[in-house]
């Protein structure tokens, strides 16, 4: 019961940045392969190889709309709680920790729709459009891969929105000073001491982030729903 | 220098006598005491000066060229880092000091898996190879380098992690080895490095693609039809986009032939070969099997580097988990959540 109500809030407060994010997550799929049948031909007369190179030139986006997914969910979830000054949640008869732990099941709940809604863009793209011999669709490592990049992004800001205003923007500025002071400290360090094996603050977010085990290495690797 | 002349010019004019245009003047020596004797005393006075004047002048020119020449060596070496130079195997590493400690490493890495396959073979080209090796971002002295045939130049971004530096070393010691192999062998390169960097998943995708239906058949496991279609063993030069399949192969069988392989492979002589078979003394020499073996083996490498679209996705999922269980943990011990 407790749950439908966090998760109703939670969906009034998101519907309209959801909303568009499904139509993205459905649309973008068919507009791909639409786009691609249309270069790179369709049937007996298309290149499959320009399929796989034009697919790859869409295949940055669908991380980036995950991205935007679990950031839309995760930002939603708290937007009225900060609005209220979180009074609403004090008055409830439940643990701080129950109540963060319902949100956030709530928000894996919306988050799971667009999901849903990339998987069948995938097979009605797939569906209808006649793939040239050779290509084979994937639809379910696609959405695999589209579900862990959502649900990451999602829990990760889910984190930072859960803290106060403070602690949220004290992370970013933290990040974005070391960021810049951390580069001009290596560039320094470089030129002073002749050491240019020094590690500067975006090779180490790189490192740390998009390498395995790192978080985010899975928004890279194979996100083509077409390959051989 | 410019500027003195055009200031003599400037001079002179000014001190040569005013033309007379009424009649023409005669060529006589002026009259002592006359004004136009005085104008050319005073003419040769201000050449004698300007004469003198000049090379200060052009002292001075040196001497400020000089200043920001140093200025701009000076510039320069406050911008880059000293050279150091290290024996890696047979070879050397050049590149700024303190990079190649790391890069050396990798290559001591890449020449362990290579070594074998050269030994009692004689590389002279490898001997001699520098590897010079950008590594930071700042401006670098091998660019001043003079570039010599056996001078190697490669880029090893540092925030490339040591795998891709070690495949990147691996592949550089086999593009310089490449040119010790016997010159047919060469020629059926076409040029190309057996450092050759294209996996076999590409070679995978390519002929899966190819609207050739033999690509096909190859693809389904037809090895006669791969030697055809991709004119493994001689003949016409494959089409451009299966260049690298021909060191992919050699590769395939000097690693197959292990020790002493690229020895053998030197050794080999051409002997008579049925037509379009070319290759098959030297391939059979370097991997000490028979042809057929050694071209199915890799084809069977080919057709098992078939992209995986769920690859990277098992792990993925444990880590994924674990993060979010992080994250969430995180969220709930924020500073609001102490308050309930």
């Amino acid at each position: 019961m407790m749950f439908a109500q966090v998760l109703y809030v939670h969906w009034k407060a998101g519907r309209w940045v959801l909303i568009p994010v499904l139509l993205l997550a459905f649309g973008l799929p068919l507009l791909a392969l639409r786009t691609v049948a249309q270069v790179a031909g369709s049937g007996a007369d298309a290149r499959a190889a320009d399929w796989i190179v034009l697919l790859q030139g869409f295949s940055p986006v669908f991380p980036l709309v995950a991205l935007l997914l679990g950031t839309a969910a995760a930002l939603t979830a708290w937007s009225w709680d900060h609005r209220g000054d979180h009074i609403y949640a004090l008055s409830l008869p439940l643990h701080r920790r129950d109540y963060a732990l319902l949100k956030f099941a709530g928000g894996m709940v919306l988050v799971g729709v667009p999901v849903l809604a990339a998987l069948a863009g995938v097979l009605m793209a797939t569906f209808t459009t006649p793939l040239p011999a050779g290509l084979q669709a994937y639809p379910f490592a696609f959405t695999m891969r589209f579900l862990l990049a959502a649900v990451l992004a999602y829990a990760l800001m889910f984190a930072l929105a859960a803290g106060t205003k403070r602690t949220t923007t004290g992370v970013v500025i933290g990040i974005v000073a070391f960021l810049v002071f951390g580069t001009m400290g290596v560039d320094l360090l470089q030129t002073v001491l002749r050491q240019p094996e020094i590690w500067t603050p975006k090779d180490v977010l790189d490192a740390a982030l998009n390498r395995w085990p790192g978080p985010f290495h899975v928004f890279g690797g194979n996100w083509l729903f077409v390959d051989v | 220098m410019r500027r003195p002349i055009i200031f003599a010019l400037a001079v002179a004019s000014f001190a040569a006598p005013a033309p007379v245009t009424a009649q023409p003047q005669r060529e006589q020596g002026p009259a002592p005491g006359s004004g136009a004797a005085e104008l050319v005393a005073l003419r040769r006075q201000v050449e004698a000066r300007i004469d003198s004047i000049v090379p200060l002048y052009r002292a001075a020119i040196d001497a400020r060229d000089s200043a920001k020449r140093a200025q701009r060596e000076s510039d320069h070496a406050a911008r880059t880092v000293p050279l150091d130079t290290l024996a890696a195997g047979p070879f050397l590493i050049v590149g700024p000091a303190g990079a190649p400690q790391a890069v050396r490493a990798r290559f001591l890495e890449a020449w362990r898996t290579l070594e074998d396959l050269t030994r009692g073979a004689h590389v002279p080209h490898l001997e001699g190879t520098v590897f010079l090796v950008e590594y930071g971002r700042n401006s670098s002295p091998l660019s001043d380098l003079a570039s010599r045939p056996q001078h190697v130049r490669l880029w090893f971004p540092h925030w490339r992690g040591p795998n891709w530096h070690r495949a990147m070393a691996q592949s550089a010691i086999l593009n310089a080895l490449s040119r010790d192999l016997p010159p047919d062998v060469q020629a059926w390169l076409m040029s190309r490095g057996l450092g050759e960097m294209t996996g076999a998943d590409h070679v995978f995708r390519l002929l899966s693609l190819s609207p050739d239906p033999a690509a096909r058949e190859c693809v389904a496991g037809s090895d006669a039809a791969c030697v055809a279609h991709l004119a493994l063993l001689a003949g016409p030069a494959p089409p451009e986009e299966y260049a690298a399949v021909r060191p992919l192969l050699l590769r395939h069988a000097l690693r197959l032939g292990g020790p002493g392989a690229l020895a053998r492979l030197a050794g080999a002589e051409p002997t008579s070969h049925e037509a379009g078979e070319a290759m098959r003394p030297w391939l059979e020499a370097a991997a000490g099997a028979p042809m057929e073996a050694v071209v199915s083996g890799w084809l069977q490498e080919v057709r098992a580097a078939r992209p995986d679209a769920w690859a990277g996705l098992g792990r993925s999922q444990g880590t994924t988990l674990l993060w979010v269980l992080l994250f969430m943990a995180l969220a709930t011990r924020s500073t609001r959540w102490r308050i309930g």
